[in-house]
């Protein structure tokens, strides 16, 4: 329960959230360079970081809601709302809530498309690129999702005036 | 230990993933246009966010395994089937870009 409880306080939920999803955006770019090394060993590799980016994510998606339900809407929204960045809350954290929904979705299906190709390193009509995009675009929206979270942390510590 | 995979149907996932992340856009842009409609997304789960994410996994996970048993794998043309996956995911993250901001 004390576990439960200290998870539950705001600073470790917004450093676990913000972890899980820097290190599941970084699990694809890993997943991205072992696969452009076109090495048997590389490819086995790819798969199970992937996967792992997978959990990361799934795992993400709750420690998130758990952030917004138990602090977001309680004392940061309406710190925001009372300050002349109400911006931050209305495109920003709109923005963040909703393609936040795609990644894990997207991750899932990287990693299902990794799993269909188990000839990779010899295959020639594998689709490589196509494969690099999807990668790239899970890292790409990671990352926004990054840049987002710390527009909304800068905000609240604006607006707190610390 | 090696990961096994048995359906390598790129197509099926694909048109899966690409009606899924159809479906969360367009929840998103109708809950935001439409009070009642935001109510009836956010009564089961008592949030929009919480229950579009449910139908988006669900609508991934169902369609997938029931498009990979009717759907004849094309995996001559999956890295079409593949780039039209990645248009979708960035056309929707554009469109729900713009439309928050011209929104408010």
């Amino acid at each position: 329960m004390a576990t439960i409880a200290a998870l539950l306080s705001s600073r470790w939920l917004v450093i676990l959230h913000a972890a899980l999803g820097e290190i599941g955006a970084l699990s694809f770019l890993w997943v991205l360079m072992e696969l452009i090394n076109k090495q048997e060993k590389s490819y086995i590799r790819a798969k199970w970081i992937s996967l792992g980016g997978v959990i990361l994510f799934f795992a993400n998606w709750f420690l998130a809601g758990a952030n917004y339900i138990v602090h977001f809407e309680n004392s940061i929204e309406p710190a925001i709302k009372n300050t002349n960045i109400i911006w931050v809350n209305n495109i920003i954290m709109e923005v963040k809530i909703h393609i936040f929904i795609f990644i894990p979705i997207l991750a899932l299906f990287a990693f299902l498309i990794i799993l269909s190709f188990p000839k990779w390193s010899s295959g020639i009509k594998i689709p490589r690129k196509s494969i690099y995009a999807i990668c790239i675009l899970i890292v790409f929206l990671g990352f926004i999702m990054v840049s987002f979270g710390y527009i909304v942390s800068a905000s609240v510590r604006a607006s707190f005036g610390t | 230990m090696e990961l096994e995979f048995k359906m390598k149907n790129i197509k099926a996932f694909s048109i899966s993933l690409i009606t899924s992340i159809g479906i969360i856009t367009l929840l998103t842009i109708i809950q935001e246009l439409s009070v009642s409609f935001k109510n009836i997304l956010k009564s089961p789960t008592g949030y929009p966010w919480i229950t579009q994410s449910i139908i988006g996994i669900a609508s991934f996970a169902i369609l997938s395994v029931i498009l990979c048993y009717t759907v004849k794998a094309d995996n001559e043309n999956s890295a079409k089937y593949i780039w039209g996956t990645f248009f979708t995911v960035l056309a929707s993250t554009i469109v729900l870009i713009l439309f928050f901001i011209f929104h408010i």
